[in-house]
C-alpha cells in the first residue's frame, strides 16, 4: 500500500488496476487502494478478469467505480465479457459506439440517445454469448465460490511444496496462499519456457510460455518469459503429479548438463 | 507429436554448441531478428567475400529450436553464394510451411532437413524461422 500512498495523488483522475496479476498470481487488496483513490477524488476502474473466476467479488463491497471480466476465463464462451459501472458515471458518458438499439429520436441535426443500457448497447447484441455467459454464472454459483476457492487452494498449496522441491526449478511470486490466486509462472534453469512448454506439453498438460502480455514485469524479474500453470475447479492433485513428473523430464528432454 | 522428432540428437547439440555464437571482427551487415512474442533474439553477423558468404556468427538468446537453427544455417551459408544462399532461406521456409512437395528439392538444406518437422508443431514454427528470416533482411540490407 506504501506504493498506492505515494502514486494516487491530487492530481490522478482514474486510476485502472488488476484485481490478481495474470504473471504472479498475486491478489491485490482493491478494496483499500479504492477508498484511498476515491478519497483523492479519483476514479477507480478494476480488471477482474483473473479475479471473478476465483474469488466472490461484491463490486458495492469494493465501491468500484467499473469493474470489467471476461465470459472465457469463467467456463463461458468467447466474445462475451461484463462491464460493470455505476450508473451515475454511465450516465455521464458518451456512447463510444453508434448503431442499433442506441437511439431514442433521429432527426436531421439533432440525436438523442436510449437510456441505460442501451445508450451503450449499439448494433446486434451478442444474444448467444450473454445466454452463455449467465449459464457459466449461475452454475459458477451453484457450485459455491468457497469451495471453488478451497479447491483452488488445496491445488495451489500442492503444486506449491512440489515444484519448490525441485532444486532448478524457481517459482515467482508469493508464497503465502491467503495473497496470491491458482496460477503460478516458474522456470527451469537451463530451459527456455517455450520448450518447457512445448515438452509438458507431450504428456498432456498445458503450459503458458511466454511474457504474458508483461514485458516490464519480465525486465523486472530479469528473464525473457516465463511458463505459467493454472488451476480451476475441474484440475485434480493427480494432474499435478503428472505435471510434476514432466517438468522433470524437460532436462532430459534437452540434454541440460548432460 | 513425438519429441523425439523435435529434440533430435543433432538439434540439441546445435542448440547447445556455442561454435558459431560470438561477435565477428569487420562483419559488413549485423542483422537483429526477434520474435517479440515469445523472446526469441538473435543478432547475426556476416563478412561477404565479392558475392559469397565468407564468414557468420550470431549472439542472443531464446529456446532450443531458435538457437539450434541460427547454429546450424551459419554452419550451410559459409562459403556459399548470395543467390544460393537467399534460394536455401525459401526453401527452408517453404519446408516448414508445408509447401514443398519433391522431398529431392531439400537436399540444398543439408543438416537444416532436421528441421523439418516443426511443421507438425505450428507453436513452434517461428522459433525455426527466425534466423533464415534474419539472414534474408541482412542479405536484403547489405545490397
Amino acid at each position: 500500500m506504501e506504493e498506492v500512498y505515494t502514486k494516487i495523488t491530487g492530481k490522478t483522475r482514474l486510476v485502472s488496476i488488476a484485481h490478481m496479476s495474470n504473471v504472479l498470481g498475486t491478489v491485490y487488496p482493491v478494496k483499500e487502494i479504492t477508498e484511498y483513490a476515491h478519497l483523492k477524488g479519483a476514479v477507480v476502474v478494476i480488471d477482474g478478469a483473473q479475479s471473478i473466476p476465483h474469488i466472490k467479488t461484491d463490486v458495492i463491497d469494493i465501491d468500484a467505480d467499473f469493474l470489467v471480466f471476461s465470459g472465457h476465463k469463467m467456463l463461458g464462451p468467447m466474445g462475451i465479457g461484463v462491464l460493470y459501472g455505476k450508473k451515475e458515471l454511465l450516465e455521464i458518458m458518451p456512447p463510444f459506439l453508434m448503431g442499433g438499439d442506441m437511439i431514442e429520436y433521429v432527426e436531421e441535426q439533432e440525436t438523442t440517445f436510449n437510456e441505460l443500457p442501451h445508450k451503450l448497447e449499439a448494433g446486434t447484441p451478442n444474444v448467444e454469448g450473454a445466454i452463455g455467459l449467465a449459464a457459466a454464472i449461475n452454475y459458477l454459483n451453484k457450485i459455491g465460490f468457497s469451495n471453488i476457492n478451497r479447491h483452488e487452494r488445496k491445488l495451489t498449496a500442492y503444486a506449491l511444496s512440489s515444484m519448490t522441491k525441485i532444486p532448478y526449478v524457481k517459482v515467482y511470486g508469493p508464497m503465502d496462499l491467503d495473497s496470491r490466486g491458482a496460477v503460478i509462472s516458474f522456470n527451469i534453469e537451463g530451459c527456455h519456457p517455450h520448450d518447457v512448454a512445448s515438452i509438458v506439453d507431450s504428456y498432456g498438460v498445458a503450459l503458458r510460455a511466454g511474457h504474458h502480455c508483461v514485458q516490464p514485469l519480465m525486465k523486472y524479474l530479469k528473464v525473457s518469459a516465463t511458463s505459467r500453470i493454472s488451476f480451476y475447479l475441474y484440475n485434480t492433485s493427480s494432474e499435478i503429479d503428472i505435471f510434476i513428473e514432466s517438468i522433470k523430464l524437460v532436462r532430459k528432454w534437452l540434454r541440460y548438463g548432460a | 507429436m513425438e519429441l523425439d522428432l523435435i529434440y533430435t540428437e543433432l538439434i540439441m547439440e546445435h542448440s547447445q554448441s556455442s561454435h558459431n555464437k560470438k561477435r565477428l571482427d569487420h562483419a559488413d551487415c549485423t542483422e537483429r531478428g526477434h520474435n517479440p512474442s515469445c523472446g526469441d533474439d538473435i543478432t547475426l553477423e556476416l563478412r561477404f567475400d565479392k558475392d559469397k558468404i565468407k564468414e557468420a556468427a550470431f549472439t542472443g538468446s531464446g529456446c532450443a529450436i531458435s538457437q539450434a537453427s541460427t547454429s546450424m544455417m551459419i554452419d550451410i551459408i559459409k562459403d556459399k553464394s548470395i543467390l544460393e544462399v537467399i534460394n536455401m532461406a525459401d526453401i527452408f521456409i517453404s519446408m516448414i510451411k508445408k509447401e514443398i512437395i519433391n522431398e529431392d528439392d531439400l537436399r540444398i538444406l543439408e543438416d537444416a532437413i532436421a528441421f523439418k518437422n516443426i511443421s507438425n508443431m505450428p507453436a513452434r514454427v517461428k522459433c525455426a524461422v527466425l534466423s533464415w528470416h534474419t539472414l534474408k533482411e541482412a542479405i536484403k540490407g547489405a545490397n
